[in-house]
Parts: C-alpha cells; structure tokens; sequence
C-alpha cells in the first residue's frame, strides 16, 4: 500500500513514519505539511492510504477530505488530538480514526482493519469491512449519546437520571428547577444557572427570567397581539415570552429563520 | 456574574392576591360583628346586666384559662398547613373547636371567681334565666371567639411564611455556594498533581531502556486525561465509565509499583446502566494506592467490588495496609467524596471508611440506584 503522510507538524510525521516502516507491506510516497499541496499530489498520484491530521493551520483535514471525490477517493485515516471528532470522521467516509497519542499496539490495530477493507475484493470481504465501519460508527454515535450530560432529578420521591436531549424546558421553582420532559415534569434539586450549564449541549433560549426552553424541541411558534412570543413544545407545553426578553427572542428566531 | 441568570428573587405579594386576602377578610369581620350585633340586640333585653359586663378579675381569669387552648389550637393549626384537602377543613375544625369551647371556660371563670371572690363581689343573682338567654349568649360568644381565633391565625401563619420565605432564600443561597465549592473542589481532587509527576517521571526513566513501555505509558496517561478532562465537565457518569477510569489509573500505577501491586476489578462492560457521580470512585481508589503502599515494603492487593442491594448501589474498595499504620484523620479526598454525597443526595447516600481487619482497610459508598427515565415514546424527543 501506497500511503501519504499529512500533517504540519514534523515531528508528528516522524512518528507517524517509524510506524509506517515497521509494517513491510507499507510505503510512504509522500509526506505534506500542507493540506492543499497534499490535494494537489493525490490529484495527480493517487496512494492507496492517507493519514490525514484534522486541526492544521490552513486548511483542515476534514476539508481536505470533502474536497475528494468520494468514488476514488483514497482510503482515509484521521489523526488528531481531539475525540469529539470520530463521528464526523466516519460520516466523511474514513475508514479509521487514530488518537494521538498512539503507540504501536493502536497503529496496528487500525492498520488491521485497513488492510480488511484495502483488501476487499470479494463481495463477503467488502460487506465485512462496511460492517467494521458501520460498527465503528454506532460506536462513535453511542459514546457520543453516553456521555451527553444528564440531571439529577426527583420524580415523586424517586431519583433519576435525565438526559439533556430530553429535557424541554426548565423553570427555576424556589429552590428547584422544574424540568419539563414531554407530559412529565420533574423537579431538580440544582440552581437554574447550573442546571443550564448542564444543558449546554443543546440549543438552548431563555425566554423569559425563570425559564429556558430547548430550541430541539419547539414544535410552533405564534405572536400574541402586544407582541409576546408563544411556543409550543413537543410534549404539548406552551410557553410565552416575558416583555423584557421579547426582543432576544425575536432575534433568536429571525436568525434561525435565515 | 450576570444577575439575569440567578433564579428569580421572590417578588411582594401581587395587587390581585392583597385585594382578594384582604377583601374576603373583611367580608368575615363584617358578617361576624353584623351577626353579633344583632344576637345581642334582640336578646340583650334577656340578660342580667352583671353576666354581661362581669367586672375585670374574672375577664382575666377567662383569658388565663383560654390561653392553653388558643396555643393548643394554633400549634395544631400551623402543622396543618392550607391543602385544599385537608389542611383547610382542619384549620375551620380547629377555629370551631376553638369557638365551641370558649363559652364552658368563660362559665368555668365565673364559678371559680364565685367561689375564690365570696363576699367582695356581688355575685350575679342565680335566679332563673329566660329560655333563649342562654343560647344568645353562646352563640355571641362563638362568634366573637370565632373573629378572635381567625385574626390571630393570619398573624401566626403570616409570620410562619415570613420565616419560610427568609430561609428559603438562605437555603438557596447555602445550596449554590456549596455546589460551586464542591464542584472546584471536585475537579481539583480528582487526579493529585503528586501523582502525575510521579507517572511523568516513570516515564522518564522508561525512555531510555524500554522505549516500547514508555510510548505506551504516554498513551495510557494521555487516555486517563482525556477521560478526566471529559468526566470533569460532568456531574454523572455511568458506572462502567468510572470503572474503566478506575482500571486506567490503577494501571499505570501497576507499571510503577508492579511487583508490589495486585489490583481486581469487576468487569466494566458487565455493570448494569446505573450513574453515579464523576469521578466518585477516584479519590477512593487513590488513598488505597498511597495508603497501600505507605509503611510496608510487602504486596498490597486493592480490590473493588460493585454490587445493587435493595435498589441501591453499593460501591467498596478494600487494599491491604501495613498493619501499625495509625489511622490518621480523615484526609481531603475522603471529605470531598462525603460533601459531594450529601450535597447530590443528602441522607440517601453515605461514605464508610474504616480499617477492616489488622492489615486491610476497607472504603465503602452507599446511593441510590439511577437509573435512566426510561422514554414514555419511542423516538418522541429530540427532531
């Protein structure tokens, strides 16, 4: 296999490199500090495989990965830093997603899964290797479900866990926040500043001083006469903007608009 | 800090809800005085001046004998509470209780001055008393007791509020300073710097001899951060996610005390979807490692043991110690996992640590089992 190298950063490379000559069946035609030299060069001369870092200063990976024909393009192995990424790794269609930093245990074990799908040819062996991706994928897509935040809170007197996802809208009720999941409604034992910052995942408004909705789960929104927002959640609740944040919620709206 | 994102002050009592208090108060005192009034104009003809205007020792004496029963009655009354079900029915109870037994005292007063005050004051003659007397008299002073009764429960529930209202803002107060000083204390806790150092220079010495160990130390390290900095940002994690955190660390200790550490945990990926804390688990399995280690140069074995009882989670770790370790006070990590404890779920969860045997000490916490809600319909949230 015919594999590039791109990242800005040598010594980064180097690494990468060492690894790539421990294998015998790999080869390392070019190594590129930039993106765009990169795209130029697999333009011209195809490899087989690309490492591929996503954070570069000019141009990032994951561009350079949608810039490519995705019918032949080459196979594509992330490297970066950062999981939060693998998700949208896969969905650009790479095969595989290496942490930094890795050792050699790691750099083989991607490499396996490579050669699974480099070496495809029968119908079985590629429907094998899409059945690795797809499974790299669910995976991906659950540890990103897993570890979304979830809140603390009380349901006549039994404690469960909510995930931010689900959670509609939050009032703050005294010492509570009162959270509003579909018909059911629970009550947090939490400040309403901390229960939001809980919910920073998710698009959040305030709509009016004690009361912050999920934008994920407004299903209609409508105007009273004198201007005030009314919207009208998935479970069914209906809420209405205060006076002092109509203006806030009308620029939040008109930019979801565009 | 932006004051528009703490929760609302509590705002004075609205315009609509003073008219209507007030107004429904003052339909009572009318309704109240207009009924007395006119018991005691059709039937003040029947009485005996005397009975009515008994001289001032015996309306002392009244009041004195009353006053068991008014605390009585307003004890019970602010227990009550003002449930449409059934702390209203019980307040009016309470005012007609009250109001019944007023009239049987205030006769009581009377004989008991009769017989104390013989011969220095003229009794009322016991002559015999138009029919309807009587019933005049109790029904005026039931209503008038009645009146008594509601004004001084407004007074007494008013200031109950007052005092509810006061300390419930402390609480609120209390509460956020806690979560935030938890929480600092929390994220400062979770890993000791010590220990990274001591990991960082492991690594150091590996470099050289056993290149191989010490790049997948890195990555170890690296992996430990990663979940430390992601469980960081968290108040729950699942309890698998603590586990594998837990085996990450006690690994990397393993390469640097291995032919002294023995270390078994359950199986992360078997453990049911339960939440516990972040990090929960770390400061515990830390002092096993360093008080394992401390005072003995021979094997230490740290066990955890994750199991549910009666719908709680019990999560222990036991490690061997040497056995003339004195048991010091209570260190920093066990007092931020007890206050972390209580301020998620106060008595419902708790921390016992305390040496088990001669040469094993024993760490152990009790919650609540958390689960997840389990979703009403499929598919129905987040579009």
């Amino acid at each position: 296999m015919k594999a590039f190298i791109v990242d800005d950063e040598r010594v980064a490379r180097r690494a990468l490199r060492e690894c790539c000559e421990a294998e015998p069946d790999l080869e390392v035609t070019g190594e590129f500090a930039r993106a765009a030299d990169a795209l130029e060069a697999i333009r011209r001369d195809p490899p087989h495989l690309i490492f591929l870092d996503i954070e570069m200063a000019t141009m990032s990976g994951m561009q350079l990965a949608r810039a490519l024909d995705p019918a032949d393009a080459p196979l594509i192995v992330f490297v970066t830093a950062h999981d939060h990424y693998a998700r949208e790794a896969f969905e650009v269609s790479a095969v595989d997603y290496l942490l930094k930093p890795f050792d050699e245990t790691r750099f083989r074990t991607m490499l396996g899964r490579v050669r699974q799908r480099h070496g495809a040819n029968t119908a079985a062996e590629r429907r094998a290797a899409v059945d690795t991706l797809l499974e790299q994928l669910q995976r991906a897509t659950r540890k990103a479900a897993e570890t979304r935040p979830r809140i603390l809170a009380d349901a006549g007197g039994r404690m469960q866990m909510i995930d931010v996802a689900q959670v509609e809208l939050l009032e703050a009720d005294r010492n509570y926040v009162r959270l509003r999941v579909g018909k059911e409604s629970f009550h947090a034992r939490t400040t309403l500043r901390h229960a939001e910052e809980a919910m920073s995942s998710q698009p959040m408004l305030r709509i009016s001083r004690s009361c912050v909705l999920n934008m994920n789960h407004v299903r209609e929104v409508n105007r009273t006469l004198r201007g005030d927002f009314v919207l009208v959640l998935s479970g069914g609740t209906t809420v209405s903007s205060s006076q002092g944040y109509r203006d806030k919620v009308r620029m939040h709206l008109e930019q979801l608009m565009i | 800090m932006n004051t528009e994102i703490l929760p609302p002050a509590p705002k004075p009592i609205a315009l609509r809800t003073l008219l209507m208090i007030s107004g429904l108060f003052w339909v009572y005192v009318t309704l109240s005085n207009v009924l007395y009034a006119t018991n005691m104009s059709v039937n003040a003809a029947l009485f005996h001046a005397d009975a009515m205007y008994a001289p001032w020792q015996v309306r002392i004496v009244q009041h004195v004998l009353l006053l068991p029963l008014l605390l009585i009655c307003y004890w019970a009354s602010s227990r009550a509470g003002w449930g449409m079900r059934r702390g209203l029915p019980l307040q009016l109870l309470l005012a007609v209780i009250f109001a019944v037994l007023c009239y049987p005292a205030m006769n009581l007063a009377i004989h008991i001055c009769m017989w104390y005050f013989q011969g220095h004051w003229d009794v009322p003659s016991e002559g015999p008393e138009p029919s309807g007397a009587e019933r005049a008299a109790w029904s005026a002073s039931f209503i008038s007791f009645f009146l008594t009764y509601g004004f001084g429960v407004a007074l007494v529930s008013g200031f109950n509020w007052y005092q509810l209202h006061r300390d419930s803002e402390l609480r609120a107060a209390a509460l956020e300073r806690v979560w935030t000083t938890a929480r600092l204390t929390a994220l400062r806790m979770q890993l000791s710097p010590h220990t990274l150092f001591n990991l960082l220079h492991t690594i150091r010495g590996q470099i050289n001899p056993e290149p191989e160990i010490a790049r997948s130390m890195v990555v170890q390290l690296a992996d430990l951060l990663r979940r430390l900095l992601s469980a960081g940002q968290r108040d729950f994690s699942l309890i698998s996610e603590e586990l594998s955190f837990a085996r990450m660390y006690l690994e990397l200790q393993q390469q640097r005390f291995g032919d002294r550490l023995t270390v078994s945990l359950p199986d992360a990926g078997a453990q049911p979807a339960l939440w516990v804390p972040s990090l929960i688990l770390q400061p515990l399995v830390e002092n096993a490692v360093l008080h394992g280690l401390a005072g003995h140069d021979g094997p230490v074995d740290i066990r955890l043991e994750v199991w549910l009882s009666a719908d709680r989670l019990i999560m222990r770790i036991v490690n061997t110690t040497a056995s003339s370790a004195v048991a010091a006070g209570e260190g920093i990590g066990l007092s931020n996992v007890r206050e972390r404890l209580a301020v998620q779920f106060g008595a419902r969860a708790s921390l016992s640590a305390y040496r088990a045997e001669a040469t094993s000490w024993m760490a152990q916490i009790t919650m609540p089992a958390l689960r997840e809600r389990a979703p009403a319909t499929p598919g129905g949230g987040a579009s």
